[in-house]
């Protein structure tokens, strides 16, 4: 029964459009040894707190992304910017 | 290097600033003494928490003890906490109000690895501030605790002097390794607190602490 519930679901969200799940990041506080952000999510009402570590960087877009960022950076530590751009390291050739 | 406990340097700096801001209110001067008879307690406890040597302070004082300071005081009027005296407060920062700037530059910056400055990994581009001079970067060989695991890199500012709670990083006992560590200035005196345990704090000395430069940027692995 629980499927054919679920499979309903998603027919009916990807007919209204509503199949991307977004995070929304609101504040970011520092307790002990843990950050926690408290996150908002698409299609729910309450404001959830989740670990940074834990965090679905993929469902939170490009500019909440850089501001996050720098809310978790200043959390830490003053000028200073927490990035989660993919970086790419040109090895060294040896000779 | 000695390592000191967190709550001795945040007792002490709030009681001091307690009973300057009385002396300063009351246009009389209050001192310690005062304070311990005030209370009913021997003067060496107040002595102990306001000891201008770090290392003579006491480092677990009695609860009792704490809350009968902050109850005189906020009898008197001061607006203070045990929070406060222990610098507990969590602080929250507002994702949504951040501005991101646009001046950003793409820079070449040679990569090492946290475990030796001499062992080049190779050459990365990231975008930084253009303010910014002399740049190196460093990949952490291990997980750095309690927020950045294994593989995620640390862009340091070697030109920018350390103020107030910026993050640095150093070399300790001329070894190869490098630490991260919060660098706190608390009246003219300098301490290099540890991020995973805040407790663990090193007093440093030029000859056995060297500072490579402030940390900019944290490309962390997820």
């Amino acid at each position: 029964m629980d499927s054919i519930f679920n499979k309903i679901d998603s027919f009916l969200c990807r007919y209204f459009g509503l199949d991307k799940i977004e995070f929304i990041p609101h504040s970011v506080s520092r307790k002990g040894k843990q950050i926690f952000i408290l996150n908002s999510e698409s299609y729910k009402r309450h404001i959830h707190q989740t670990p940074f570590q834990e965090v679905n960087l993929k469902a939170i877009n490009e500019e909440n992304k850089k501001k996050l960022g720098m809310a978790i950076g200043k959390s830490i530590a003053n000028n200073l910017i927490i990035s989660f751009d993919e970086i790419i390291i040109k090895k060294e050739k040896k000779p | 290097m000695k390592t000191v406990n967190n709550f001795s340097i945040s007792i002490h700096t709030v009681l001091r600033e307690l009973i300057d801001a009385k002396s300063k209110r009351d246009n009389i001067k209050f001192t310690s003494y005062q304070l311990a008879s005030a209370l009913a307690m021997p003067r060496s406890i107040i002595t102990k928490l306001l000891h201008a040597d770090i290392s003579k302070r006491v480092s677990n004082p009695k609860i009792e003890t704490l809350i009968k300071i902050i109850d005189f005081f906020r009898e008197d009027g001061f607006n203070v906490n045990i929070d406060d005296l222990l610098n507990l407060k969590s602080k929250s920062v507002d994702v949504q109000s951040q501005l991101i700037t646009s001046n950003d530059k793409i820079f070449s910056v040679v990569l090492y690895s946290f475990a030796n400055m001499k062992n080049k990994i190779g050459t990365i581009e990231v975008a930084v501030s253009n303010t910014t001079k002399n740049l190196i970067a460093l990949q952490a060989s291990e997980d750095i605790e309690p927020f950045f695991k294994r593989g995620s890199i640390f862009i340091i500012d070697s030109e920018i002097k350390p103020t107030n709670e910026t993050l640095i990083a150093i070399q300790l006992d001329n070894m190869e390794k490098i630490h991260i560590r919060k660098y706190v200035k608390i009246k003219n005196k300098i301490f290099l607190k540890s991020l995973a345990n805040e407790d663990d704090i090193i007093l440093p000395s030029a000859t056995t602490c060297k500072i490579l430069g402030v940390i900019i940027q944290i490309n962390a692995r997820t």
